[in-house]
């Protein structure tokens, strides 16, 4: 069968279709292949809703869809972890939210507000006063402090938290004079974390943040992340290649081969401590 | 194609904004080095060839008594003689217009001395005679006329001619008058009723065989000369650079030519900076990819080889562009300017390979060289550990940091401006040396301008405070004016300088006349008194006095008797203020009227030369400034893309994110515009001693436009440039740059 529905359906479209029905969204005849059970596929209140995007890349002849038609929702003030194989199309879905990346088909929303039509320089101010980045390999300016690079980020933001405040959140309260290359990965990455805390963020986008550290350093970053979310009301997603860290997430987002697979809900997460990898 | 070249070829498309200011600045540099020095060569073969084609003499004899046919033979029969032209010469007095001057008259040429027919025919009778194409015009006379010339009968004019004897606007200097030949012209020897040749003009065997503007003929010169002055000692023995004309041609070769070696080596040592610092960056930045080749099993020569192709290609492409572009451009251009000081015949420009060859083996060597060393200094180290990325460069403090002075007043942005300047040296030095050098190469060129334009305004209105001289046959019964003062003025030859004796009739009046100072007694102008030993015709010299365009001896009328054991007759009055230059030059006692207004212009004319020469150069240091500073920024911008990607991520809009980069710049940039100032000065000053000409030195002078004009323009690039790189900064791609590691 095919439905008929445009995006302001989809509350009924989640009582009418079901998984393999072909569904035509505003005029697109699209194939449903997830159908998500337990809540959260109301995208009209997620805080963040990402529906049917395209990620293309040409190059040459050759194109590839890094993500083809990406669909799924984030609350606001949760933990979400977007997990899946390497090259599915994890790190563009992120760049995406972080305004980073644009998007060749699709809508993407945050709080109400569509990124796809922002100019570059409404952009910029997005990812200036939505979003904080946390990398794999942190990125830290090498030649400035600790307290410097959280200050580079701070510094441009009106409404920045204090640089030195928000270090010694991160537990690094005698740092703050060091420059990167004397601290630990570890330390580094808290580093990084403050700088995108600083600016006292919406979204707080973390793309493999554990991924260049050992066990117990990670797990470290991990509660860092999760306190935060919990104490700031921040909306953190992070990308991980590590499943067992899903137990902890409030809601897990499956990609692969630039699809989401999977879109799941925890309703108790464990704490960190308690999770073993 | 093997894989590496794909690599290489893709390379080079990739960073083309690289390679082609690559090409382009060893292109200027082998143009600036090429370039001159063609013009040198190409302006010397010109007179070479001009002097063999019109078998111009090498030795020239005068004698009181004439010369007779057993003279010649024996002059003839003297070792090393090729040939010997017997002929005849006078000067003459002519009216022309109002004016009596002193005209040069000789025999129509033999053998040597060829002249050239410019209109009609030459004289072939007695009573005919081919006068310059000057006097044509100044006289309003045409082919037919009739000219006057005291002690001949009258002449008809059959043509104008032009003489190898005078390649400048100089007409020589005789006993007649002032002193001054104003016109020439050629007779039909019978026109003279001699007994005896007034002239012999001679060939060298020797001279045939050596290049004629040149140190070596010269030399060669000097010694002919010499080898007859033993021989005929009571002859008048002149050799070409006793022409006044002929050396100067050549001096301005050798004044060229030295601005051809210390300007472009400056020059070129800055393109060869910029390109050896590119190459061992692109080196660096390839790290991981040199690791990947050598780990793939390459050889560390054919690894070696992709970048050393890379820095040799464009090297070599530059440097062979240069030198077509030097070697035809810059000498029509300068000979083009210095046509207008010198009668000579179009240039030919060929490559000149021999400095062509070695300019350009100089740069592709050096960058060559240090490529394969920073290559092999590369590869050092396992692949693995050349494939995981270089430990970042730790931050430091800087010195600045520790005077909290000033520290603690920078804004956030300041500090972390100040510490990327001092963290990066090399790359700052690197900055710092090429915006410097090509600061002080434009001042360089701008002063260089000044010091050559201000001759004239200098001596003419500093030194020269006289309005008007006056030459007078003898003094007149009233004054022509109530601010004169009567002079005589003698010519003498002193240490190779043709040197004005001025003998004032009221010493303590001539320094309202002549800036001379108020020292009374044996003065002599700068320039000469270098080549004196404190002496001049066995005297003390008293005060040496500034002076900017010919000789002056000053002295008071008693040292004149003393000395002379005759009377200074004046044969010439200083006027100040107001004077009616007709009614002079009418007046039965004036012979001529040298107005200084007139010759200040006259002298501006003649550095025009130069002021072309200045203004090539200043085209050059531009051109130099501008790729230098776009190559450096686009390095900066490359070494620095995940460092800019990361702030465009925190949010920094294009602006923002261009300001911060360019802070830096700029403060290099003022910084090297300072000290290029500072070092311009010296440089400047090195230059212009070494381009003085003769009769005239170059104060060194440097107008405060030009600093501020060389400061401004450099200052003007680094905007440009940076205006100009904005997009390549816009246009970083955040996902891209910071995907990979490193
Ligand atoms: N600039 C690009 N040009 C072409 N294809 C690209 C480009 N960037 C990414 N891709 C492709 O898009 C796909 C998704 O890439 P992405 O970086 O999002 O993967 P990922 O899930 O983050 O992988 P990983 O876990 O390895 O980081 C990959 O197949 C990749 O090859
Ligand atoms: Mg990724």
């Amino acid at each position: 069968m095919v439905a008929k529905a445009t995006q302001c359906h989809y509350t009924m479209i989640k009582v009418l279709v079901k998984k393999g029905t072909d569904l035509e969204l505003n005029g697109r005849l699209c194939y449903i292949d997830t159908c998500v059970v337990n809540g959260g596929f109301d995208q009209m209140q997620s805080y963040v809703a990402f529906s049917n995007v395209v990620r293309e890349y040409r190059s040459g002849g050759l194109s590839v869809r890094a993500a083809d038609g990406v669909s799924f929702g984030l609350e606001e003030g949760r933990f979400s972890a977007i997990v899946g194989p390497s090259g599915a199309g994890k790190s563009t879905v992120l760049n995406i939210l972080g305004g980073m990346d644009t998007i060749t088909e699709g809508s993407v929303t945050v709080g109400g507000r569509e990124l796809t039509g922002l100019s570059r320089r409404q952009r910029c101010a997005y990812r200036r006063d939505d979003v904080g980045f946390v990398f794999q390999f942190y990125n830290l300016i090498q030649n400035l402090t600790a307290l410097e690079n959280v200050e580079l980020s701070s510094h441009i933001r009106k409404n920045a938290l204090n640089p030195q405040c928000v270090l010694a959140d991160v537990g690094l309260s005698d740092r703050v004079k060091n420059f990167p290359a004397q601290l630990s990965g570890g330390e580094q990455q808290r580093v990084a974390i403050a700088r995108a805390l600083a600016k006292n963020p919406k979204l707080l986008l973390c793309d493999e943040p554990t991924g260049a550290l050992d066990y117990e350093t990670g797990k470290g970053i991990l509660q860092l992340l999760f306190d935060t979310c919990r104490s700031k009301g921040v909306t953190v997603v992070v990308i991980t290649h590590n499943s067992a860290i899903t137990p902890m997430a409030d809601r897990i987002i499956k990609i692969k081969s630039g699809k989401v697979e999977s879109v799941t809900d925890n309703p108790n997460p464990k704490p960190v401590a308690e999770i073993e990898w | 194609m093997k894989p590496l070249w794909k690599d290489n070829l893709r390379e080079i498309w990739r960073t083309k904004a690289r390679f082609i200011s690559l090409i382009l600045i060893t292109m200027l540099g082998s143009m600036s080095v090429v370039g001159i020095q063609a013009a040198v060569i190409d302006m010397r073969d010109v007179g070479d060839r001009t002097y063999k084609a019109q078998n111009l003499y090498d030795i020239h004899i005068q004698s009181a008594t004439g010369f007779t046919g057993t003279d010649v033979t024996a002059v003839r029969e003297t070792s090393g003689v090729y040939a010997v032209m017997p002929t005849y010469s006078l000067d003459a007095y002519a009216e022309v217009g109002d004016e009596t001057v002193a005209v040069r008259t000789c025999a129509l040429p033999g053998e040597l001395n060829h002249i050239t027919l410019t209109s009609g025919k030459l004289p072939e009778k007695p009573d005919e005679i081919a006068i310059e194409r000057r006097w044509m015009r100044e006289g309003r006379l045409e082919i037919g006329d009739e000219v006057v010339l005291d002690g001949f009968e009258p002449f008809t004019i059959t043509g104008t001619v032009s003489s190898p004897f005078y390649i400048t606007h100089e007409r020589g200097r005789t006993s007649l008058g002032n002193g001054q030949v104003r016109f020439f012209a050629y007779l039909h020897p019978d026109a003279y009723s001699f007994p005896v040749y007034t002239d012999l003009y001679i060939i060298m065997e020797e001279s045939r065989t050596i290049h004629q503007v040149s140190d070596e003929y010269d030399a060669a010169s000097e010694g002919w000369k010499e080898s007859f002055e033993d021989i005929y000692p009571h002859w008048f023995i002149s050799n070409r650079s006793d022409g006044a004309a002929f050396d100067s041609y050549h001096q301005d070769t050798q004044r060229l030519q030295k601005i051809g070696y210390v300007f472009p080596m400056v020059f070129f040592l800055v393109a060869v900076l910029v390109s050896l610092t590119t190459m061992s960056r692109m080196v660096e930045e390839h790290r991981t990819q040199i690791g990947i080749y050598k780990a793939l099993g390459y050889s560390p020569a054919s690894i070696a080889a992709k970048y050393t192709v890379y820095a040799v290609l464009s090297g070599g492409l530059g440097g062979f562009a240069g030198i077509f572009i030097g070697s035809e451009a810059f000498p029509r251009i300068i000979s083009n300017a210095y046509a207008f000081l010198y009668d000579m015949p179009p240039i030919e420009t060929p490559v000149p390979w021999g400095i062509a060859g070695f300019a350009v083996a100089a740069a592709v060597l050096s960058v060559g060289v240090v490529t394969v060393l920073s290559v092999s200094g590369a590869m050092k180290g396992e692949p693995a550990i050349l494939m995981r990325p270089k430990s970042p460069k730790a931050g430091k403090r800087v010195l600045f940091e520790k005077i909290p002075f000033f520290w603690n007043r920078l804004d956030f942005i300041g500090k972390v401006t100040a510490r990327n300047i001092f963290r990066y040296k090399k790359r700052f030095l690197m900055t710092l040396a090429g915006v410097a050098g090509c600061t002080a190469l434009l001042l360089t060129a701008f002063g260089l301008r000044d010091s050559v334009y201000s001759v004239a305004a200098k001596h003419y209105t500093e030194i020269v405070q006289y309005d008007a001289l006056v030459y007078i046959s003898s003094k007149p019964d009233e004054p022509f004016s109530n601010q004169q003062l009567y002079i005589r003025e003698e010519t003498a030859q002193i240490e190779g300088y043709s040197v004005s004796i001025i003998v004032p009739e009221d010493f303590s009046a001539l320094e309202s006349f002549i800036n001379v100072g108020s020292v009374q007694g044996l003065l002599v102008t700068e320039k000469l008194a270098r080549s004196l030993d404190g002496t001049v015709f066995g005297r003390p010299i008293d005060a040496v006095v500034e002076n900017y365009i010919m000789h002056y001896i000053y002295m008071p009328p008693e040292m004149y008797r003393d000395l002379f054991d005759r009377e200074p007759e004046p044969n010439g009055v200083l006027i100040k203020g107001d004077y009616d230059a007709e009614e002079l030059t009418a007046h039965r006692d004036v012979r001529a009227v040298v107005e200084t207004e007139r010759m200040r212009n006259m002298i501006g004319d003649s550095t025009e030369a130069m002021e072309v020469v200045t203004v090539v150069l200043i085209v050059l240091a531009c051109a130099l400034a501008f790729i230098v500073l776009f190559n450096l920024t686009v390095i900066n911008i490359t070494e620095r893309t995940r460092e800019l990607a990361t702030i465009k991520v925190l949010g920094f809009q294009d602006t923002e994110t261009a300001m911060y980069l360019y802070r830096e710049n700029l403060v290099v940039t003022l910084l090297g515009i300072a000290l290029g100032l500072f070092g311009g000065v010296y440089l400047e000053g090195f230059i212009i001693t070494s381009v003085e000409i003769d009769i005239m030195k170059f104060p060194q002078y440097i107008a405060v436009s030009s600093f501020v004009l060389a400061a401004a323009l450099s200052l003007f690039f680094s905007l440009f440039v940076n205006a100009a790189t904005y997009r390549k900064l816009a246009k970083i791609d955040m996902v891209e740059s910071l995907k990979n590691v490193e």
